[in-house]
């Protein structure tokens, strides 16, 4: 902890520049489209502790596929409608999880590459390697006796310490739990990162105020409807608990994180987050303390004067204020009255989280506005994460885990989702009480 | 009071709908206990209670509405002076304190004392009490985890007795027997001075539809057809059936706004009464009921149904205008012997196949002994001509083109990938397990001669949907009933399958066999 210390006493005024932001946060102002289904195959390779060798292409190993095949078929003039059959499309990574490890070379836009280092932090502490029992005919063994020949350790060398280990536990235990059922796996992973690529980036909003008491962040109520439901005004927790409540931190996580980029210039340790840094503080003794007081102190003075911002009446009174202090001008400089322009980009990156990262869980909805929705798939998809093993969790029970997961409800979309259930046909009532509902999962 | 006034008070929403300890009105207390039907429940709570009065917890747990106030109301005299009771887990009295906190309390109480404690508790509450009761009751806590799992507690010191484990229904031969309802139903109806809703009924104004509807419920073939409804709801829709929304569903249909038989199947407001509209005999399709609803709409009646119709007004009093209500008359009195015996040339077109085959399935694997040859032939029957070929055909039914007796492994890029599969019943298995409830029966399959895979639970639901598909039905994605549970066995179908050695590969004029000879280290190719 102690070099956190130092480094928020080492603040450099030197190197005030443009607010800049290389951590935490998947996407970047004008980001485009994320590819989950690549992010998905980069997961995969963690979880299996596995990745191909550099150099191999997926035609490489189409080539060694042919140089089997022909080996061994007596009849050897069906060589090139085998290869059609496994080789176009991604039909051969829908046969078996392995193969989808040969789609890791695959270009990829920036985003996807956020993402992709953002999840590495989530794998930090614990690297599950799972095996897979694939049930492959004895085609398919034989591609892929191939490629387990051309795999090799993956490395998981994060950049960053995860902002919100909540989140990390949540997201590592739902995919090893995939990870069991690989029919599933292929077919929801890239779903299931989309998840929690919004629940990461909602519960980030939702926290990013919340750092002063050096607490690791907890999941925030954060109200949603199914999107079958109608969003009505009446619905206090919808309104007050749901989007509105998100969009005004949510716009303010540019801008802190990019402060706290300051804190995080030194590359010799992984980056830290901000509720880190306030939890160095609090254990450090009065000295280092007043070490970071006065240097943070002079780092805002510089900072405000860089940023033009107007002069405060009363300096902080220690290292936490002072940090607060700082983290406000972060926020203020792109106020529309200080800075059009700075505002403009904090207005791109609103606009990146609205159209990519919730564009399956945000609707407009005439009087009642943006609401949060959870359309049918991702509802089964979460319910079936939230089960997990267990052979039936009771209603209840499962709503807990649903907010672990960042996910509430009020009582009105509690009955919806239990004639969603009734519909797909996965509950068990014990009795007519509306208590003893107990959810099964549909894998 | 009049008759009306009477039947209101088996209405759910009656004052007297819900018992306590305290005292009911006069005319309450004499109807219940007059229609109050002594249950195995109540046999097995009073065997308990006489059998020791030591230290203990026993658990009284249903649904709500299930009579376990009244059960405790009956005995509650006599047994007060060696046991204590707690009525209304669900409550408290404390506005401080929530149901939770109250129960905390009342074990609190129990361990510090010396005597046993009955306590009456909805099967919901006791799940909510397992997961937030206090922590020093986790011994309590643990014997109903365990109770709730479906493991009886061995231990003596905690009791559960549940109204789910007494069925409402039994089935015994072509009989569905109602052993509560059934009684219920009769001593409603019976015709005798001690039954005070009867006394009142003889009273009423005999024009009154309450009075014709409560004639037409006394019929004692009526009563059966309407327990089999029950039963059919039961199964289909997994209707809770307590005492409290059967006598609801009795008053509803004797005072709805019409016949009988139209407050059966069209009536609205409770989840009963809503899935018995899917149970309309009036979707029933059948060349004889159309041609009889045209024709009766246009008021073209044949010589013995005016018969039968003046018979009906002169019996029941009933004036039937819409074919529809006819039709609904003729399903509910199906094995009514009533005038010149019209309504019977329906019986057939009203015949529900589904429910029928279903009890038919269910007794053959509750009553399989492995000897008898007809038995073994049904039981195959079943499996190849419902479960194997529903199994197959879904499996299937994106490659049309792959040969009957082959499962469809994957079809990737067009080509169908499939093998040979052999499913058959393990009949072993049904000589030693039962069907544990009616509303499912567990088949077992074998595939090739060692594979076995999970038992699967056919539902009513499930072998509606098996019915489908062999009939041509192709279910989508949307349609996510039952059709999961299908996917389940299709892919541990397919996890065997998938190891074979000969494996067949068909696209347009393509057709070749695939076989890996292990020992050479060869695929040997055999085109069609």
């Amino acid at each position: 902890m102690e070099h956190l210390v130092d480094r928020l006493s080492n603040v450099d005024a030197e190197k005030i520049g443009s607010n800049k932001l290389t951590a935490y946060l998947p996407y970047r102002k004008g980001a485009k489209e994320f590819d989950f289904e690549s992010v998905a195959c980069v997961v995969l390779s963690w979880l299996m502790g596995k990745q191909v060798k550099r150099n191999l292409s997926m035609d490489a190993f189409e080539a060694k596929c042919s140089e089997y095949l022909e080996d061994r078929l007596s009849d050897t003039s069906i060589i090139e409608d085998l290869r059609k059959m496994y080789f176009s499309g991604d039909a051969l990574s829908r046969t078996a999880p392995e193969f989808m490890l040969l789609r890791t070379h695959a270009k990829t836009n920036a985003s996807t590459k956020h993402l992709v280092e953002l999840l590495k932090s989530f794998f930090d502490k614990s690297l599950p390697s799972v095996e897979f029992e694939s049930g492959t005919n004895f085609l398919e063994k034989g591609f892929l006796d191939l490629l387990k020949n051309e795999l090799r350790e993956a490395d998981i060398a994060a950049a960053e310490e995860c902002y919100l280990p909540f989140v990390a536990e949540k997201f590592v235990r739902d995919v090893t739990f995939l990870a069991g059922h690989s029919e599933y796996l292929l077919e929801q992973l890239p779903s299931c990162i989309e998840l929690y690529n919004f629940i990461y980036c909602t519960q980030l909003g939702l926290n990013i105020r919340n750092w002063t008491s050096g607490s690791p962040p907890s999941s925030k109520p954060l109200y949603f409807i199914l999107d079958t439901e109608k969003a009505s005004s009446e619905r206090v927790h919808v309104t007050k608990e749901g989007y509105r409540s998100l969009a005004g931190p949510m716009a303010d996580v540019f801008p802190i994180l990019s402060m706290l980029e300051y804190f995080n210039s030194d590359t010799d340790y992984p980056k830290a987050p901000l509720w880190s840094y306030a939890k160095a503080v609090h254990d450090s003794d009065d000295s280092n303390r007043a070490r970071v007081h006065k240097s943070l102190v002079e780092f805002s003075e510089q900072f405000r004067l860089d940023r033009k911002l107007p002069a405060v009446p009363a300096a902080p009174i220690d290292a936490i204020e002072a940090m607060k202090h700082l983290m406000s001008l972060g926020v203020k400089q792109f106020a529309k009255t200080v800075n059009e322009g700075r505002h403009r980009v904090q207005q791109q990156y609103m606009e990146v989280f609205d159209k990519e990262v919730a564009r399956n869980f945000l609707q407009s909805r005439g009087r009642a506005g943006r609401v949060l929705v959870i359309n049918q798939d991702f509802v089964l998809l979460l319910t079936n994460l939230a089960i997990g093993d267990r052979p039936s969790v009771r209603f209840q029970e499962l709503l807990r885990a649903f907010k672990e997961r960042g996910f509430y409800f009020d009582k009105g979309s509690q009955q919806a989702l239990i004639s969603f259930y009734e519909r797909v046909g996965n509950v068990d009532r014990m009795s007519d009480s509306g208590d003893a509902v107990y959810v099964r999962n549909t894998i | 009071m009049s008759f009306g006034q009477t039947i209101e008070m088996l209405s759910k929403g009656s004052a007297q709908a819900v018992t306590t300890l305290g005292s009911a009105s006069k005319e309450a207390a004499k109807l219940k206990k007059y229609l109050y039907v002594r249950t195995p429940v109540e046999k097995a709570l009073t065997t308990a209670l006489d059998d020791s009065n030591a230290k203990r917890i026993l658990f009284l747990c249903g649904s709500s509405g299930d009579g376990k106030s009244e059960v405790f109301r009956r005995i509650h005299k006599k047994y007060a002076s060696a046991f204590d009771f707690h009525l209304d887990a669900t409550h408290s009295f404390d506005p401080g304190k929530n149901a939770i906190q109250t129960l905390d309390d009342r074990f609190r109480e129990y361990k510090a004392a010396e005597r046993p404690l009955v306590v009456g508790i909805n099967i919901g509450m006791l799940g909510n009490y397992e997961a937030d009761g206090a922590e020093e009751h986790i011994d309590i806590k643990n014997a109903i985890s365990n109770f709730l799992k479906g493991h009886p507690s061995t231990e003596s010191q905690f009791v559960f007795i549940n109204f789910e484990s007494y069925p409402k229904f039994a089935l015994n031969g072509k009989q569905i027997e109602a052993p509560f309802i059934g009684p219920l139903l009769r001593r409603i109806c019976d015709e005798s001075e001690s039954n005070p809703i009867y006394a009142e009924f003889l009273k009423s104004d005999p024009n009154t539809r309450l009075h014709q509807n409560f004639k037409l419920l006394c019929v004692p073939e009526i009563q059966d057809r309407i327990c089999a409804l029950l039963f059919y709801a039961h199964l289909k829709f997994d209707q809770f059936l307590t005492a409290r929304t059967i006598l609801d569903f009795v008053f509803q249909i004797l005072s709805g706004p019409g016949t009988l038989f139209d407050n059966l199947f069209c009536g609205h407001g409770s989840e009963l009464v809503d899935s018995l509209n899917k149970l309309d005999p009036c979707h029933a399709r059948s060349k004889r009921l159309d041609l009889f609803q045209v024709k009766a709409s246009l008021g073209l009646y044949e010589e013995d149904f005016n018969e039968f119709r003046t018979a009906a007004e002169k019996e029941f009093g009933l004036t039937v205008k819409e074919p529809r209500t006819w039709v609904r008359l003729f399903y509910i009195m199906q094995e009514v012997e009533f005038s010149n015996n019209y309504h019977h040339q329906f019986r057939e077109d009203l015949k529900r196949d589904l429910f029928d085959k279903y009890r038919e399935f269910w007794q053959l694997h509750r009553d399989y002994e492995g000897s008898d040859k007809a038995q073994k032939n049904a039981l195959r029957s079943f499996y190849k001509d419902t479960l194997v070929s529903a199994v197959t055909r879904f499996a299937n039914r994106f490659a049309p083109e792959i040969r009957r007796d082959r499962f469809l492994l994957g079809k990737p890029n067009g080509y169908a990938l499939s093998a040979t599969a052999t499913m058959q019943p393990d009949l072993s298995k049904l000589e030693n397990i039962a069907p544990l409830q009616l509303r499912f029966f567990e088949a077992y399959l074998r595939v090739g001669h060692e594979h076995h895979i999970r038992a699967v639970p056919i539902t009513v639901n499930f072998l509606e949907l098996a019915f489908r598909i062999n009939a041509g039905y192709r279910p989508n994605t949307h349609d996510k009933t039952t059709v999961v549970q299908l996917e389940e066995v299709v892919e541990d179908v397919r996890r065997i399958v998938k190891q074979t050695q000969c494996l067949s590969v068909q696209k347009g004029d393509i057709e070749w066999e695939l076989i890996d000879d292990e020992v050479e280290d060869e695929i040997i190719v055999e085109r069609r």
